[in-house]
């Protein structure tokens, strides 16, 4: 048995919110007890009142979620200053655990390690999937997910956004059970007869002239062709600041190329540029821009991506992490990302996601996970009713 | 249930909420335009310095084209030059023989001069020594005669060589009488090497043609045959044959030498192809040869070649002119040595 309800409330104030929320889910509920659940939320809610709330009704609940840049849901759809609540119900045949690492700015690897070792000793299934909402500000993201690949068993995907503030790059907040944190790496672990399938596309495309990266640090750009970075910014963007919709292409040596996105900090002094994740120092890089036909576009081809993965059955559940700078993009068509999600996974499904500060995923399952930014990520889930049949045999 | 003024009141905060966002947001996409503005204005930018830098390189490229063609060109005239200098040498060397014998011949007869007009100075001359002196004169002046005639003919064949090198322009003339001249004078080439060499042909084929190109066309396979068909110790032989085609010349270049693989022979008339650069070639010869043929002559050239087993170039050619009636075959083989 594996069922999902989601709910999804606008209402700015956060204890008509809250109930809002839980009434929806007791009404789609009729009486079962939810396991685990997701609760994604905008920045201004008071999110200490929203996690009592949801722990109040449902103690024994594995609960993550985190603060948002817009959030979609099956029940709303896409909406701002908003909140929404996926709950999953589960026999033993889907076993759901949350753990939670601290201090992701200080160790990031150590604090990913310690969520996962947190989460794994209620589980005694093999690990099916790793749903994660970190930190986003000041963290190397890319540690976090080597300190997960570390502690997870070798395959196990990885999928999740970044934490968001609501393009204010100040706070963002990361939830576990009645906890609420900063710099933490909130996990969600699934194990047993579950089937999961996922597609990521960006749909941003390099333009100018190439440079290279000639000085940097982690995730901070120092020197891009011997001058500062900041200046390589202004000369594209003119007095604006650099910003996430306007990413970085970092050339691999296949001349393939991933997008990392400025995450607002920079240093006038030093003309130092922050990015969410890291800039190799020795890398070709160019500037990247997309438009909303673009990015529509690479939203379905990532749902298409995940149905195709997922098979014929219709999923139990969709969840979508889809990149802030869409939405910046996107504008007043940003609800089109979803109703281009719910047309072509099914009107009925369950489905829920935010707006993130960058994007989490594998390549394809099975391969090792990366960080993304500007992306769009459908993950589907549900029963897997071929290891359901395997066991009765 | 909520009221419905409960329900009102949520109405109202969700809407103040949406409109203050909505605030935000259009203040966020403005800026988001000035910066899409910013990226376009500084890529035209780009595209236009882009393009004037394009424009550069290719007026670049243009200008090294150009020299590249007059390099090509001056290459093209000094190949023919040397090979006017191949005719000039082995002409040469053919009348230093005649002249040799008409130096010897002269000094014998000198000294036989002298002896005789010493006798008769003395009024002592024997009738049979005087007729004998005489007759050794008589014989001496025969040789001198008849090797300064050759020695003539010799000079001929370069003076009309060296203008048909030089001067291009038609003329109706005899095929097999021109392709011997032009074997005959670069008969120093084969230096002493086991080579024969033989024209065959109709004797009274005449053609109205640039008889500089023929000779430029034979050097050139000649001089290709010597320097890559064999090597300076192999014996072998070269074979021109020349016969009527339809209304065209067909001429056939045989040698029974190394003969040229596959894979080359697609390339040996592309200029600067040859395989013996370290050794002073220039890889012109049979593209010039191909130019003359093909360009200048309006006439086609095919190769047939395999490695081992020699080579075999058949030039067709047009302005043949109407036979003659005293048709006759000449063979004329001569030897390398």
């Amino acid at each position: 048995m594996f069922n999902v309800v989601v709910s999804h409330s606008n209402d700015p104030d956060t204890t008509s919110a809250a109930e809002d929320i839980l009434r929806q889910c007791k009404e789609q509920l009729v009486g079962q007890t939810p396991t685990a659940g997701l609760l994604f939320a905008a920045i201004d809610f008071d999110h200490q009142s929203l996690l009592n709330r949801v722990m109040d009704a449902w103690p024994n609940l594995q609960l993550i979620g985190c603060t948002t840049d817009g959030e979609v849901s099956s029940v709303l759809a896409f909406q701002q200053d908003s909140v929404t609540l996926m709950l999953f119900c589960a026999d033993d045949s889907v076993q759901i655990s949350a753990g939670i690492g601290l201090d992701a700015a200080g160790d990031a690897i150590a604090s990913a390690k310690s969520a996962v070792a947190q989460a794994t000793p209620a589980l005694n299934q093999p690990l099916r999937l790793c749903i994660t909402v970190p930190e986003s500000l000041a963290v190397n993201s890319k540690a976090i997910l080597d300190g997960l690949a570390e502690a997870l068993p070798e395959g196990t995907p990885v999928v999740g956004g970044l934490a968001a503030d609501r393009w204010q790059f100040n706070t963002t907040y990361q939830f576990h059970g009645r906890s609420l944190y900063s710099n933490a790496v909130p996990v969600l672990l699934f194990a047993g007869n579950l089937r999961c399938a996922h597609g990521v596309a960006s749909g941003w495309q390099p333009i100018g002239n190439p440079g290279t990266v000639t000085r940097s640090e982690s995730n901070t750009v120092y020197e891009i062709d011997g001058k500062p970075a900041l200046s390589y910014y202004r000369e594209y963007l003119g007095e604006h600041e650099p910003s996430s919709n306007y990413p970085l292409a970092v050339f691999t040596e296949d001349e393939q190329f991933y997008l990392r996105a400025p995450s607002g900090e920079f240093d006038i002094g030093t003309g130092s540029v922050n990015f969410f994740g890291e800039v190799p120092q020795g890398a070709k890089i160019q500037m990247s821009q997309s438009n909303r036909d673009n990015i529509l576009a690479a939203s379905r081809e990532s749902m298409l991506q995940a149905i195709d993965a997922y098979g014929p059955d219709e999923p139990t559940a969709a969840l979508y992490f889809s990149c802030a700078s869409r939405r910046q993009l996107l504008g007043t068509r940003t609800h089109e990302e979803f109703e281009q999600a719910r047309d072509n996974i099914g009107i009925d499904v369950p489905s829920c996601g935010f707006y993130t500060n960058g994007e989490i995923s594998p390549m394809e399952l099975g391969a090792a996970t990366h960080f993304h930014n500007e992306t769009f990520i459908s993950l589907l889930l549900g029963p897997d009713n071929k290891a359901d049949e395997q066991a009765k045999h | 249930m909520p009221s419905e003024s409960e329900n009102l009141e949520k109405q109202l905060r969700t809407l103040r909420k949406q409109l203050e966002r909505s605030e935000a947001d259009r203040a966020e996409l403005e800026i988001t335009k000035e910066k899409g503005d910013a990226l376009l204005h500084k890529v035209i930018i780009e595209l236009r310095d882009s393009k004037k830098n394009l424009e550069l390189k290719s007026a670049e490229l243009e200008q090294t084209l150009q020299e590249l063609h007059s390099t090509q060109d001056e290459l093209i005239q000094a190949e023919k030059m040397s090979a006017l200098g191949l005719l000039v040498a082995g002409v040469a060397h053919e009348i230093n023989t005649p002249i040799g014998v008409c130096v010897t011949a002269a000094s014998h007869m000198q000294s036989t001069a002298k002896t005789l007009l010493d006798t008769v100075r003395q009024n002592q001359p024997a009738h049979s020594t005087a007729e004998k002196s005489a007759l050794h004169i008589q014989d001496g002046a025969n040789i001198v005669l008849r090797n300064l005639s050759r020695a003539a003919d010799l000079i001929q064949d370069f003076k009309r060589l060296a203008v048909d090198s030089s001067i291009q322009s038609n003329r109706v003339f005899n095929i097999g009488e021109y392709l011997h001249s032009v074997t005959g004078s670069v008969h120093s080439l084969f230096n002493k090497r086991a080579i024969t060499l033989s024209v065959n042909g109709p004797s009274d084929l005449l053609i109205d043609s640039d008889p500089g190109s023929f000779a430029q066309i034979i050097t050139s396979f000649i001089t290709n045959s010597l320097a890559h068909a064999f090597t300076p110790d192999d014996a072998g032989n070269i074979r021109i044959d020349f016969e009527t085609q339809g209304d065209c010349l067909c001429l056939r270049y045989h040698d029974d030498g190394a003969g040229i693989s596959t894979e080359n022979i697609k390339q040996i008339y592309e200029p600067f192809f040859t395989t013996r650069r370290g050794q002073g070639r220039s890889g012109l010869g049979l593209n010039i040869v191909f130019n003359i043929v093909v360009n200048k002559l309006k006439g086609s050239i095919h190769c047939d070649s395999e490695l081992g087993e020699g080579c075999c170039f058949t030039v067709v050619l047009p302005g043949l002119q109407p036979p003659t009636n005293n048709s006759e075959a000449i063979k004329n083989v001569s030897a390398g040595n």
